[in-house]
């Protein structure tokens, strides 16, 4: 048998039916590549989502769905699940059985979420700058490394939140927000996320805001002088979209802190008999929930398995499908190609050698595909995390 | 060079048969094989290049029995000593018209190019006026182009035989003398000895001699 005759007289044939050559290692790669390439990536979202959830004791938030909550505390995303009051929060840290952190995740600037939240929070997640430090006063920012990559954020830049409501003049208004600070990369969705103090947060949804002095207002801009002091004023009283320290007195809450809303809280027990405690606390509560991320991601995730298995099933069945039908054309175009191989038989090529060139072709396409989807699978690995990042932060 | 003798021949199936008692070639002679159409031409063509197998009798090709081969060893020899041109080309679709010329080496033991021998297919082409379309695939020329292509590739080995299968039925008087020189004048400079099937008598008076299978036929009996 002369393998550099097969070797030349099967490629030539392979380049000139490309065509189907393409179509068939194409077919065969995908069969070989799409259950594997699902593995990998559910795989890769698992690992992403069960390590921030892991580093989470425990959630508290408003009744309802548990995973969304945790989304929410862990992900910064379901921003419209409803919030309750930060007192609630507070009563919990008084209670001395864990710490709280408590977060109010619902406005963005641009595509990126703003987190409201305390300082403890640059701790808990052990969050380092690069640039910067932590706000200190209302209207200061902290930025994550992909926010401020993206942007082309620096320290001292400023960031206007995004406004809900583009035509509710009663809506939420834009804040301009001062950068002071850039956080190291984490590979966590902290590197997308905006993070603020919640005052900050409470401003932009109007719950607190900053304008003239009223004492002083022009006779045009009063509504009305009450008896007991209260003054009203009309719209035309200028009201501040940024917080600077000449203006930061003039802000003010109506209301309040403890009442004022927050959509999670991150509690961390100081035991485990603590934990059992704060538990047995909200197990009959119709109002709140206290839930563990990792069993929400353990039920999730058993879900997501099983429509993977099921996902896989059909793949399988197309996989088989697809060989049955490559191995049909292959075996149809060697009977179309009889012809050719009995002018090679004349020309004194054996039979050997023609079983070779046979094989040959066969050959390469099914070798081919599976080593094209490990290709494929090896670049897909390399980019799935920052894929998986793009959507799970 | 060739000797056939009480040669038997039938498809399977076919009612068709041929006897040959006695048929000889001596080493460099050139014959022109006639006969009307479905006398057995192409079929003693391809006894005598083993491409089938006789039912009794034999075929010698120089020193070799070829009824005495299996058939690898026919292939192999066919492919050492014979050079086919077959009546319907049979050039590869999927090469070019120069890499059909250099098939035979392609698929010989080592499957190495000689040196010297792309230069000799260039050659042959150039000789048989299809040089300009070398690097063009079968279907992209006309049949008496493939003909001569099918020529071109029979000559490239520079065989001991030479078994030609009506290679100028596609070609224009003109084309049919520069085919039959072409082959003849490569037969003369290497020694080959020539056996062509044709249908053209004037071409007959190019060749050492004639046979009419017919008169072999019927002086087997047929």
């Amino acid at each position: 048998m002369n393998w550099r005759g097969i070797f030349y007289l099967g490629s030539r044939y392979l380049a000139r039916n490309r065509a189907k050559t393409i179509l068939l290692i194409s077919a065969f790669t995908l069969v070989w590549l799409l259950p594997a390439a699902i593995a990998l990536v559910v795989s890769e979202v698992e690992e992403k989502l069960r390590s921030r959830a892991a580093d989470t004791s425990l959630v508290l938030g408003h009744a309802g769905s548990a995973l969304e909550l945790t989304f929410n505390a862990l992900y910064f995303t379901k921003p419209g699940i409803a919030a309750f009051p930060r007192s609630e929060a507070d009563e919990l840290a008084q209670s001395e059985l864990a710490s709280i952190i408590p977060l109010y995740v619902r406005y963005t600037a641009g595509d990126h979420r703003i987190v409201g939240t305390t300082l403890d929070y640059f701790f808990f997640r052990k969050l380092a700058y690069q640039a910067g430090r932590a706000p200190v006063r209302p209207g200061e920012c902290v930025v994550g490394a992909v926010v401020a990559e993206k942007n082309g954020i620096s320290v001292g830049d400023a960031i206007i939140s995004s406004p809900e409501t583009l035509f509710d003049i009663a809506g939420v208004y834009p804040l301009k927000m001062t950068v002071c600070g850039i956080l190291e990369p984490t590979g966590s969705p902290d590197d997308s996320a905006i993070l603020t103090d919640l005052k900050t947060t409470w401003i932009i949804e109007g719950l607190g805001h900053g304008h003239d002095d009223a004492e002083s207002a022009d006779k045009d801009q009063l509504i009305a002088q009450e008896d007991d002091g209260v003054i009203r004023l009309n719209a035309s009283i200028v009201e501040y979209n940024e917080i600077t320290p000449e203006n930061i007195d003039s802000f003010h809450f109506h209301g309040e802190d403890g009442g004022f809303p927050i959509t999670a809280a991150i509690v961390t027990p100081h035991g485990v008999k603590e934990q059992a405690l704060l538990k047995g606390r909200f197990v009959n509560s119709d109002l709140r929930q206290l839930i563990m991320p990792t069993e929400e991601m353990d039920e999730l995730f058993a879900t997501v398995f099983a429509v993977q298995r099921v996902v896989l099933w059909l793949l399988v069945a197309v996989g088989i499908g697809t060989l049955a039908i490559g191995a049909m054309v292959f075996i149809l175009s060697h009977r179309l190609r009889n012809e050719e191989f009995q002018h090679l038989r004349h020309l004194g090529v054996s039979s050997g050698t023609l079983r070779g060139l046979i094989a040959f072709e066969g050959a390469f396409v099914l070798l081919s595909s599976p080593v094209l989807a490990g290709l494929g699978l090896l670049a897909l690995a390399a980019v799935t995390p920052t894929i998986v990042e793009r959507f799970f932060g | 060079m060739i000797r056939c003798e009480s040669l038997h021949f039938a498809y399977p199936g076919d009612r068709f048969s041929l006897r040959i008692d006695e048929l000889g070639v001596e080493s460099g002679e050139s014959v022109a094989l006639i006969g009307p159409s479905g006398c057995g031409k192409t079929t003693l063509l391809n006894l005598i290049a083993g491409i089938r197998v006789p039912e009794q009798g034999n075929v010698q090709v120089g020193e070799t029995v070829l009824s005495d081969l299996r058939e690898s060893e026919r292939q192999q020899f066919r492919l050492q000593h014979i050079g086919l041109v077959p009546q319907n080309f049979e050039l590869l679709d999927y090469l070019t018209v120069k890499e059909n010329l250099l098939v035979p080496f392609r698929v010989a033991a080592d499957g190495r190019i000689p040196d010297g021998i792309e230069d000799h297919a260039a050659d042959l082409l150039e000789r048989s006026g299809v040089a300009d379309h070398a690097n063009k695939i079968p279907n992209q020329v006309s049949q008496g182009e493939r003909q001569r292509v099918a020529m071109c590739r029979g000559l490239i080995t520079s065989p001991e035989l030479i078994l030609a299968d009506e290679p100028t039925g596609n070609l224009d008087p003109e084309n049919q003398d520069t085919i039959v020189s072409l082959m003849l004048e490569e037969a003369s400079r290497i020694g080959s000895t020539v056996v062509m099937i044709t249908h053209e008598p004037e071409l007959e008076s190019r060749f050492d001699r004639v046979v009419n299978l017919l008169d072999l036929r019927k002086e087997a009996g047929a």
